[in-house]
């Protein structure tokens, strides 16, 4: 331990503070001098965000990590307290910043079943087909920013090219490329403007072609897949008691997708599947990546089709949302696992409190776990698979 | 290695049991869903005359049902209240009976409540509320279990031995509303940093102080 | 070493491909008519009934205004505080008389943060700015207005 101390000591860690840095670890008598104390972060590029991670190290060896979260701690929850239904919207644009009309959608739909609103068709079809949209964009990233991670360049510059055209269609359907503040409670802001739904129809082929295309380009590589095969492994069971959500379920082979267990919106009137993994290692997490697109652009596709042509895009909402008192919790699949929002109403316009279920969160508590034992080069690999988004974590 | 053992399987996705659609159903025609009639504003009211949604009447069932699962085994005193949170069946458990009454369902053959979902503490005026929504992933259960806390001093036994996942939301909740979990391997600050005073989602949190 | 070889072929199907990049600042995105960016403000319109702050979530927006001779509110005062305002149309979604609107200004870097402070005369050049660069989006009885002006 000696040697960890004098680490603190140089990293400029006053002495009344080492109680918080240190690693709980049993002490390992033989190996004591080895030990050496890494600090990833808070600034690091693969890290996607303010997050720190401290690592203790013996030689090329993890013995044990511990994540230090918060840097990017905004108070969302505090925040919303004093905020009315409306105006929380677009706060909830900055938790998953990757992913807003998720989030967006998570929020509207909670109040909108508290209030048991009637969401007209075609607002719920631009609903899925934002959101279905959103998922994609996400998803390269991920995928973009992973290969990066994992010292491919191309890929990452590949992906901003259909991301792009997302972010463009969402620019012209709500005028924001990043923070959409799309949804109101009771449906979309704005319908969609002419040749709107046209542009997407014209993406679908387009999308499925480059997905094929990352299919060519990554699965197959050697390089890759000697990085990424059985790195980073657990199985169902550890992922549901750690409480993970989404593809981080769902690549140990557990088909857990709330769209199909806890149909919300329109999911049921959709065709598509889940896919699963096999052996829950970062592999499958990548791949599962591609896979799901396939499915998004499925749903949009079907979307696309059922939509009705015209129709009001906002319901029936009274102008000032008052929620009737009680609890309320629902969780949706957001891109990275169940965002859930929990809602407690004491019959006023604003929420008496507002709880989000970040799945990034819940994901990351596995990591120190997945992290022990492992060479400090699968560090990256491993944690880039997690695919957290620090907005997200910190809320 | 061949293309297809590369390649994740895709397996159709199995419905859903019929009792997690009975407990979440969703849709219109929201009525006062809270058990205890409050007064509330006027439209709730008026939505309470109303007849019961057979939703909420099928939550409080099995409310009831896992209350006498609960008393049989840790008597009566360990079920403080049942009732419905929103749709969902809800059962208020004595704080000293949390951690086995949920470790008892996340293993009991009838229940598997296996899966945490969201656990979240409100702050009330004379109390703290802990509130853990769990779902069983074979059986298609959701319930919301709960426990109460007084604000001072706020303690509540962790749950971390059964739902290691709840490991951060307890931290998040001891950081931010100041309970504190007994028996929590790691409990510390987690969003604020060491050496923060106060606590902030509690409701008489004043930043200046 | 198949795989490396199929990656490396996609690799070079992308050269021949035509840029998609923009060279910023030399050429400028073309913001479609929904963009978000800094607002505008026709003071003209403004009937003082303060809807706009109150929704605004972080209560970005101070304003004041008096009655005139006819007894009609006017604005005198109207600062949009660019600090900390998000973007996020909720002013303009519930303005009665469209008189707070979003423009396509979106470049707002700056070296102090006094500079985000802005004011009624900022944001109707803005406007005026608007206008004269989309003439096509500006509805005819708006422009009218402005002319009087
Ligand atoms: S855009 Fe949003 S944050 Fe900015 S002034 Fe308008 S309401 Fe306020
Ligand atoms: S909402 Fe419109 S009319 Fe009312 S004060 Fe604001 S800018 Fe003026």
């Amino acid at each position: 331990m000696a040697q960890t101390e004098e680490t603190l000591e140089r990293l400029g860690v006053p002495a009344d503070k080492l109680e918080h840095h240190r690693l709980r670890l049993d002490d390992d008598p033989d190996v004591r001098t080895e030990e050496m104390l890494l600090n990833v972060g808070p600034q690091h590029p693969s890290t996607h965000g303010v997050f720190r991670l401290l690592v203790k190290i013996r030689g090329e060896t993890i013995l044990d990590a511990e994540p230090v979260i918060g840097y990017l701690h905004r108070g969302t929850e505090k925040l919303a307290e004093d905020l009315q239904y409306t105006q929380i919207i677009p706060y909830t644009d900055r938790l998953d910043y990757l992913a807003a009309m998720l989030n967006n959608y998570a929020l509207c739909h909670t109040v909108e079943e508290a209030l048991g609103l009637e969401i007209p068709e075609r607002a719920e079809y631009l609903r899925v087909i934002v959101m279905e949209l959103q998922r994609i964009a996400s998803h390269l990233l991920f995928i973009g920013t992973y290969l990066l991670d994992l010292g491919a360049m191309s890929p990452f510059l590949y992906v901003f090219q259909e991301r792009e055209r997302i972010v463009q269609m969402f620019n012209k359907i709500c005028g924001a490329r990043l923070t959409y503040n799309y949804m109101r409670i009771g449906g979309v802001k704005w319908d969609a403007p002419p040749g709107w739904l046209d542009e997407v129809r014209a993406f679908v082929p387009f999308m499925k072609e480059r997905i094929k295309m990352y299919d060519d380009l990554i699965t197959g590589n050697e390089i890759f897949l000697n990085r990424t095969r059985g790195i980073g492994q657990y199985d169902t069971e550890t992922a549901l008691k750690y409480g993970l959500s989404g593809i981080n379920l769902r690549c140990t082979g557990f088909a857990w997708d709330l769209r199909r267990k806890k149909p919300y919106s329109i999911y049921d009137r959709f065709e598509f599947d889940i896919p699963v993994g096999t052996r829950g290692d970062c592999f499958d997490r990548y791949y599962l990546h591609l896979l799901e697109m396939q499915q998004s652009l499925r749903i949009v596709e079907q979307a696309l089709d059922q939509i009705p042509d015209s129709g009001p895009v906002l319901g029936k909402v009274p102008k000032l949302i008052r929620v009737p008192k009680g609890e309320y919790y629902s969780g949706i699949e957001g891109a990275r696992g169940e965002l859930g929002f929990y809602i407690v109403s004491d019959g006023k316009d604003k929420p008496y409190r507002l709880k989000i279920r970040k799945p990034s969160f819940v994901n990351l508590q596995l990591l120190p776990e997945l992290l022990r034992g492992q060479n400090i080069a699968n560090l990256i690999a491993i944690l880039g698979a997690v695919d957290i988004v620090l907005g997200e974590v910190d809320a | 290695m061949s293309e297809e053992e590369r390649k994740a399987e895709t397996t159709a996705p199995q419905a859903p049991s019929a009792a997690s659609a009975a407990n979440r159903a969703a849709g219109a025609g929201e009525s006062g869903a809270k058990a205890e009639a409050k007064p509330a504003a006027a439209k709730a009211q008026a939505a309470k005359a109303a007849p019961p949604d057979p939703r909420v009447e099928a939550a409080k069932a099995v409310a009831e049902q896992i209350k006498q699962v609960l008393v049989r085994e840790f008597g009566e005193a360990a079920v403080e209240e049942t009732g419905v949170a929103h749709r969902t069946p809800m059962v208020r458990v004595r704080k000293q009976d949390w951690p086995k009454a949920v470790e008892f369902l996340r293993t009991h053959p009838d229940w598997k409540l296996n899966y945490a979902e969201c656990m979240a503490g409100t702050d009330y005026p004379d109390y703290i509320e802990i509130v853990l929504y769990v779902q069983s992933t074979e059986l298609g259960h959701f319930v919301c279990l709960k426990t109460r806390t007084d604000r001072d001093p706020a303690e509540v036994p962790s749950l971390v031995a059964s739902h290691p996942g709840l490991n951060w939301e307890e931290r998040e909740i001891y950081d931010l509303l100041g309970v504190r979990f007994t028996g929590h391997p790691d409990l510390r600050r987690i969003m604020m940093w060491e050496g923060f005073k106060g606590h902030p989602l509690r409701k008489d949190y004043r930043e200046w102080d | 070493m198949f795989g490396f070889l199929k990656g490396l072929g996609v690799t070079l199907s992308q050269l021949p491909r035509k840029k998609v990049t923009l060279q910023y600042p030399d050429v400028m995105p073309e913001w479609p008519e929904r963009f978000r960016g800094v607002h505008r403000f026709i003071p003209e319109l403004c009937i003082v009934c303060n809807q706009c702050a109150r929704i605004c979530p972080t209560s970005c927006i101070s304003l004041s205004g008096t009655r005139d001779e006819n007894k009609k509110l006017r604005i005198d005062t109207y600062d949009i505080n660019f600090d900390i305002c998000i973007l996020c149309d909720l002013c303009t979604e519930v303005c009665p008389t469209e008189s707070i609107l979003m423009s396509d200004t979106f470049e707002l870097a700056s070296y102090s943060r006094d500079d985000l402070y802005l004011d009624m005369h900022w944001l109707y050049e803005n406007e005026l700015r608007y206008e004269r660069a989309h003439p096509d989006r500006v509805a005819p009885a708006q422009l009218e207005k402005a002319g009087e002006a």
